[in-house]
């Protein structure tokens, strides 16, 4: 049965790509060049205004503290490799505006503030926008200050650890860091040196040069999703809040969160949920919203920890 | 990257040095298998073939920083996995697919044929009803065909976890189907 189910599979998966119009090899090489190009001399006029701008730092101020302290990060088979920094937990609110996280320098000119990134990822932590995020940087720029921004595995275990609280998610346990977006596998140990994900973390550059510092959009899921409400809309309390999950006994406890407060908006708790591909379904109110997006995260444990898996999704407030 | 091949010279074959750049060889070899992959996962054309040129732009970038550079196959293929992912996320692609064809299928004339291509739709479909995990693992194993220690590697998770989706994958897979039947 299995057997001729797989038969099946592997003939449908074969047909569905033989059938596939995708264009000629060639038309798309040329595309990739020059997008490689585009990327470099970016690249490359923002290296050079970087050391300009490091220099005169170096030469005019003092170094300012390094609070880079640590981070655990754990090879496949659990063995503990680096050890990295923790963050600050949230951003707050300077003069009016919303500079994360805090410790930092404002800029004195702010930039517009459009608050989401490309194609429409909304910015969930440390950044609520724009705006905060090159405040950063121009306080990085002049004193290289909160450098854990720029490392992808730093700002996804600060998300765990400090901003959900999820303190036993402290290890990186592999990632895939390109030039503008990164996917960051959060874990935690078990017994016998191995290790379990908990989380496929999902960042992206927020603004423009090769400091751009790294924020969290959302998770990559699988065996607990978080499917409603839709990734961007527009979210009001009460809220409906619905995905899948596979696994036994499990106990679902959802969360409204926002990048300036430390606490959350809304919590719903405990939700039993089990089996293979089982939709979940509850309903949450929250209070509080000021930033552009909200992060509503829901994860679940209990077997061997607090928390063993969880999944986020990002969307507008209604403010 | 400098490599050895049989090229003609003065009429006979011999062999010479010539210069081959590397990412011209991995796309020749591999954009179209890629684009193919991230159809089955994706169900959108034009947004596999944006996902796959991610991916070779962000190779190329890195080049320098791969430690094997014969891992490069792999590495696309994770990255491509990555970006369908993201894609699925952000256009919420499944449940627009229902409503919109942009694989085009060759079909045959013999009537034999159609029930065969219905087969094969049903399958899809049912395989996009799947986690995305699990569609992932069954889609590298029954169409790259490769060994569950390469899915794990590509996939970022253990061989034992890749057992499992591929397990539970296709348990799910009877299930949708018999669902269907009914």
């Amino acid at each position: 049965m299995t057997s001729d189910l797989e038969a099946r599979l592997r003939a449908a998966v074969h047909a569905q790509a033989e059938s596939t119009d995708a264009r000629p090899d060639g038309d798309s090489l040329p595309t990739i060049r020059a997008r490689v190009r585009s990327a470099r001399r970016r690249r490359h006029t923002l290296a050079l205004l970087g050391a300009f701008a490091v220099v005169g730092a170096v030469l005019t101020l003092p170094r300012l503290g390094d609070d880079h302290r640590s981070v655990r990060t754990a090879d496949q088979a659990g063995h503990e490799t680096t050890v990295v920094p923790p963050a600050p937990t949230t951003a707050t609110t300077v003069a009016g505006e919303t500079v994360a996280p805090p410790g930092e320098t404002s800029s004195t000119t702010p930039p517009p503030d459009p608050d989401t990134l490309g194609d429409g990822y909304q910015p969930l932590w440390p950044f609520p926008t724009s705006a905060a995020a090159l405040t950063w940087q121009d306080a990085y720029r002049a004193g290289g200050q909160q450098p854990w921004h720029l490392d992808a595995d730093q700002t996804a275990l600060s998300f765990t650890t400090g901003f959900l609280g999820f303190t036993e998610i402290d290890l990186v346990i592999s990632h895939d860091v390109g030039p503008t977006d990164a996917h960051v596998t959060v874990g935690y140990a078990t017994v016998g040196g191995q290790t379990s994900a908990a989380a496929v973390i999902h960042l992206m550059r927020f603004g423009a040069g090769a400091d751009a510092p790294w924020e969290v959009v959302g998770t990559s899921d699988d065996d607990l999703s978080l499917e409603t409400p839709d990734y961007g809309t527009t979210a009001r309390s009460p809220l409906t809040v619905a995905g899948y999950i596979t696994g036994v006994d499990e106990n679902l406890r959802v969360q409204v969160r926002q990048a300036s407060s430390s606490d959350p908006l809304g919590e719903s708790c405990c939700l039993p949920a089990g089996d293979v591909h089982s939709p979940w379904q509850t309903a949450v109110s929250f209070t509080g919203a000021t930033d552009p997006a909200l992060t509503i995260v829901v994860s679940t444990g209990g077997h061997f920890q607090g928390v063993e898996r969880f999944a986020i999704t990002g969307v507008r407030s209604a403010r | 990257m400098m490599s050895v091949v049989s090229v003609p010279f003065d009429g006979r074959v011999g062999r010479a040095e010539v210069a081959v750049d590397p990412l011209a060889l991995l796309h020749q070899e591999h954009y179209r298998s890629l684009v193919r992959l991230a159809v089955i996962v994706l169900g959108d054309v034009g947004l596999s073939e944006q996902v796959v040129q991610d991916a070779f732009v962000r190779l190329q970038l890195r080049w320098g920083g791969l430690r094997d550079t014969d891992k490069a196959p792999a590495y696309l293929r994770s990255a491509v996995l990555n970006g369908a992912r993201s894609q699925l996320r952000r256009h919420k692609v499944r449940d627009r697919f229902a409503g919109r064809r942009t694989v085009h299928r060759t079909v045959a004339t013999p009537e034999a044929s159609a029930l065969e291509h219905h087969d094969h739709d049903r399958m899809i479909a049912a395989l996009r009803r799947l986690s995305s995990r699990q569609r992932e693992a069954l889609t590298l194993r029954y169409y790259l065909d490769l060994p569950e220690a390469e899915i794990a590697t590509t996939m970022g998770v253990s061989p034992g976890s890749v057992k499992t989706h591929l397990h539970r994958g296709l348990a799910n897979l009877a299930d949708v189907l018999s669902e269907d039947d009914q």
